[in-house]
């Protein structure tokens, strides 16, 4: 029996705008408002966009096990946010959230451009997939050399970030969210037959009519825009971009990325609202990127060893 | 070298030489098939079969190659659709008239019945007739298949083997065929055409010689 997302979905939603600090009578003015709308709507937007991504992702590189990071997407960013907290000076109310958020951004973008630009010399995704991956470790330790010049204040902010949150987002950033939300999701849902026909490998790709790189890029170029401005925002979030798109194919029993964006959109929202309650039960929020792993890592497990570890039967 | 679809020759070949890169593997390659033909392509390993044919795609003839993934979630039915790329929407969808030469291909090959399976669920024989229907909704007329018995138990490499040849005769699609199964492929092919390990290439309408000049050691 396939379970009804929307209900799922509705009393997540319902659950996560009652959960946080705050009495109940305090929840009917600025505090639903101001504080708990906002950070529901960054829950949905942010979950939906990562798992959308991750979709692509496992698509194109047919790994069961890629999400949107893994093309050091969130290396790009950590390392942005970095710079923008540390290097740049150790006063750190001069930056804001938003500076870092836009110096986030700009990093994700520099790690997908050096992608997408390398892509045309790689003939095989695989290698590709390893230049991320590499690209992303890079960034990292570049980070870790920033941080370890860093001052008391800077090395805060950086690690607040780094810890990911739903909380702290303004409308106008949910706005800017959303809006690359549906743009990445048009992006996808475009390049949907091409999705299709990669998972059968590349050279049936090929020898169908479907250019792969064509694929790949809009592909990288949906990913990158959804999960770099996600990541600006709300910080690396891992787990989502894995375990929704799993859930999805779970859910509607197809991997035919008509039915499973959709879908994906659906229970990355639900996993991200559900992290978000988990992390807003105790007095002080714990970070929802350690929720998001509490929930996602047994769901990966459970999903994966009943799937015999493989999505792909040879 | 040129291919021209004329009334009774449905793929011709003049001189063509194929090769990676710098290295040229067979030269001066020449051939016609005729509608409705089934042929062999047989030759030892690293001969080019498989480069030949992919040579032959480049001019139009679809090529369904070896060893494609049976991915979980695709029905039957979803994973032709997949493979009629460039006869489909940006949805996906195929044309009605490409829709009604699937459920044709379908009820060929005698697998209509498992349209709405999932691929994952079909023996490699049943998988290899849907690879088939995906040749012929995209209406080729010339269909290329590399080792489509590999993997398969005798069973299931006669039933293809035989469905092979019956899909020619009865659709008037020419099928050209690599294969190492020669004992059972040359039982439904027409002709041979061989490759051979100094780089010739050999079509003859007898068979046995032109098996004996490619695997001399065997005969």
């Amino acid at each position: 029996m396939r379970p009804r997302l929307f209900p799922i979905l509705l009393l997540l939603l319902v659950f996560d705008l009652l959960a946080g600090g705050g009495s109940l009578s305090m929840a009917t003015g600025a505090v639903l408002w101001k504080l708990r709308v906002p950070r529901v709507l960054t829950a949905l937007v942010a979950g939906g966009a990562l798992a959308v991504s991750g979709a692509q992702m496992q698509a194109v590189f047919r790994n069961p096990l890629a999400d949107p990071h893994i093309m050091g997407v969130s290396g790009g960013a950590g390392l942005g946010a970095a710079i923008a907290t540390m290097a740049l000076g150790t006063s750190a109310a001069l930056f804001t959230g938003f500076t870092v958020a836009l110096a986030a951004f700009l990093g994700a973008f520099l790690a997908a451009f050096l992608v997408v630009a390398v892509s045309a010399r790689f003939k095989s995704a695989t290698t590709l997939l390893v230049f991320g991956v590499m690209l992303g470790f890079i960034f990292s330790a570049l980070s870790s050399v920033l941080q370890y010049t860093a001052g008391e204040e800077s090395l805060k902010l950086f690690y607040s970030w780094m810890a990911g949150s739903f909380a702290g987002c303004r409308y106008v950033e949910i706005v800017l969210m959303a809006g690359a939300l549906v743009i990445g999701l048009l992006l996808a849902i475009a390049n949907g037959k091409g999705l299709d026909i990669i998972l059968f490998g590349e050279e049936y790709a090929t020898l169908s009519g479907a250019s792969t790189r064509r694929i790949l890029v809009l592909s990288m170029l949906s990913c990158c825009l959804m999960t770099g401005t996600v990541t600006a925002f709300c910080g690396p979030l891992g787990f989502v971009g894995i375990v929704a798109p799993h859930l999805a194919r779970r859910i509607t029993g197809s991997a035919t990325h008509r039915q499973v964006l959709p879908a994906s959109l659906a229970t990355g929202a639900a996993l991200a609202l559900a992290a978000d309650i988990l992390a807003n039960l105790w007095p002080v929020p714990l970070p929802v990127g350690s929720t998001l792993a509490l929930i996602g890592i047994p769901l990966i497990l459970v999903l994966l060893l009943r799937n015999s570890a493989s999505n792909v039967k040879h | 070298m040129g291919t021209n679809n004329i009334h009774s020759t449905a793929l011709r070949v003049d001189h063509l030489t194929i090769g990676h890169g710098d290295k040229v593997l067979v030269r001066d390659i020449s051939f016609e098939l005729a509608p409705g033909e089934c042929v062999l392509l047989a030759g030892p390993n690293g001969t080019g079969k498989t480069t030949l044919l992919k040579a032959l795609a480049e001019r139009g003839p679809v090529l369904i190659p070896t060893s494609i993934p049976k991915v979980k979630g695709f029905t039957v039915d979803a994973f032709i659709r997949t493979g009629c790329y460039r006869e489909s929407d940006w949805r996906g969808r195929i044309s009605a008239d490409a829709a009604a030469r699937l459920e044709k291909a379908l009820e060929l090959l005698g697998i209509q019945s498992l349209k709405h399976r999932d691929i994952s669920t079909l023996s490699d024989g049943e998988f290899q007739k849907a690879c088939l229907a995906t040749g012929l909704t995209r209406k080729a007329e010339v269909l290329l298949l590399d080792e489509p018995t590999a993997h398969l138990d005798v069973e299931n490499r006669i039933d293809v083997l035989r469905t092979l040849k019956d899909v020619a005769r009865r659709t008037g699609t020419a099928i050209l065929f690599s294969s190492h199964d020669l004992h059972d492929a040359l039982q439904v092919a027409d002709r041979v055409f061989v490759l051979t390990r100094d780089g010739r290439f050999l079509a003859s309408e007898d068979k046995e010689t032109a098996l004996t000049q490619a695997f001399p050691a065997c005969f």
